[in-house]
């Protein structure tokens, strides 16, 4: 019989991570799945998800672990209220400081795995990055290619000068 | 000098290669400048940014717009609209967010409201009218949308559109109205029409829970009915055609009212303070928050009379 505070979670590529309960129920997820399972030593498949997404997830969970009663109780204020009240400390700026490919599964994982405080974090730190550029910086910043045609980039010149027009 | 005429010279060169390029853009056959499109379009979908879900890059779109954006400590003013002219996956999702666009700033032209309530189907919208935008075609666009509107402010209202805005108003109905904030540009003596009534009563607006009125432009309703209701009332620098007995009557009346600020108002019937006899106390059960200035003080007290 393991410790049955622990439980292993097992990545899509068979990377196995042994992780205290308290901090997989941060994942609305695994906790409603924690809860269906009862007292088990079976460990817990997490399909969509590879090892180093996996690892980044557990190290924001496990340095966020005091925050999880805040962030499981009921949501009264509703996503946008909730959303604009995240604070991303310096330490969550130096966890998402991580190449492009990295963060973008880091927020796709928190999404599938239902970890909203990860999932805020995440698309501050996005939100941060798009403020105050143009759109070609923006493109720049993501590798975007601008595929509007000529009439299609008129339309927009045009919401833009009815928008701002004083 | 040699330096200055190398940088006219590459200036030079680019704006024949800018002119080379533009021409032979023209000379593409449709069909192929449509295949240039699609191939960027479809490099765009394969994006690490672009597999985010829908509802990811909603809410970070969301944040954009909200969240004010601070740098070196500053606040600074940039325009979110940014965010549509990246690509078209983008303008798809920000375009398909009824929320996205239901806070609506006219500034002065009517086509923008037009795409804004076009886009934002299905929820309410916040709408903010500039005093150049509060001309006929706006109010005609504004009209088709009365039962989705949820908050309409306006915006330095010229003291010679008063009339016309008010009968514009309440000719209409406004079932989700909760909120009304009116900012008149006439504060002046130059200006000697006299207030209008801004009109509304609990039959055109029985949402109606927050009225701000700032300005000669309006006078809060003649008509009692929406004081019952109201949970806040707020007058700055308006002109008041009631007694004060009136007055209390009125206060009397705003048995929900919260918050209630009186401040540089004129009532023109009132003649000095009343006497002791008519003076009377009113409560106001639920208020929290009460100012009354320069003339009046208000007792917050919650006792019974």
């Amino acid at each position: 019989m393991g410790d049955s505070n622990r439980l292993t979670l097992v990545a899509s590529d068979g990377g196995k991570f042994v992780v205290d309960k308290e901090v997989v129920q941060m994942s609305v997820l695994l906790k409603n799945m924690i809860e269906d399972l009862g007292e088990t030593d079976e460990s817990i498949p997490i399909p969509n998800v590879t090892s180093p997404v996996l690892t980044k997830v557990i190290e924001f969970c496990e340095n966020h672990r005091t925050d999880a009663a805040r962030t499981d109780g009921p949501n009264v204020d509703g996503d946008d209220a909730r959303m604009r009240t995240a604070v991303v400390s310096d330490w969550d700026r130096q966890f998402f400081d991580v190449d492009q490919d990295l963060m973008f599964e880091i927020i796709v994982a928190a999404n599938y795995l239902d970890i909203k405080s990860l999932v805020d974090v995440g698309c501050k730190v996005v939100a941060d990055m798009i403020k105050g550029k143009s759109p070609q910086e923006i493109r720049d910043l993501f590798d975007i290619v601008n595929d509007f045609s000529p009439e299609e980039e008129a339309a927009l010149r045009k919401e833009n000068e009815w928008a701002n027009d004083r | 000098m040699k330096e200055n005429q190398d940088v006219q010279l590459l200036l030079q060169r680019r704006d024949t290669f800018v002119l080379q390029e533009d021409a032979l853009n023209c000379q593409l056959p449709d069909t192929q400048r449509r295949s240039i499109l699609e191939v960027g379009e479809s490099l765009n979908s394969r994006l690490p940014i672009n597999s985010l879900p829908y509802e990811i890059l909603v809410k970070i779109f969301r944040i954009v717009q909200t969240d004010p954006w601070i740098y070196q400590g500053r606040l600074i003013y940039w325009n979110w609209l940014s965010i549509q002219a990246v690509c078209r996956h983008w303008r798809t999702v920000l375009c398909s967010d009824p929320l996205s666009w239901r806070t609506i700033t006219v500034y002065s032209r009517h086509e923008w409201l037009q795409i804004c309530l076009e886009r934002c189907t299905d929820v309410h919208a916040d709408v903010t009218l500039h005093k150049k935008s509060l001309h006929s075609d706006t109010l005609s666009v504004l009209s088709q949308a009365t039962p989705v509107v949820r908050s309409l402010a306006i915006v330095d209202l010229e003291g010679h559109r008063r009339g016309s805005f008010a009968s514009w108003l309440t000719a209409r109905r406004w079932p989700v109205l909760e909120e009304i904030n009116v900012a008149g540009l006439s504060q002046t003596p130059i200006d000697s029409l006299p207030p209008a009534d801004i009109g509304l009563t609990i039959e055109n607006a029985p949402s109606l829970r927050a009225l701000r009125l700032q300005g000669r432009a309006f006078h809060p309703p003649a008509e009692g009915s929406l004081y019952p209701h109201l949970r806040t009332l707020q007058l700055n620098l308006c002109e008041w055609p009631i007694s004060f007995g009136r007055l209390l009557d009125v206060l009397e009346n705003m048995t929900n009212i919260e918050d209630v600020r009186l401040e540089n108002l004129t009532f023109l019937h009132a003649v000095g303070m009343p006497d002791v006899q008519r003076a009377r106390i009113v409560t106001l059960p639920r208020c929290r928050r009460a100012a009354c200035l320069p003339v009046y003080n208000i007792n917050t007290s919650t006792r019974r009379k």
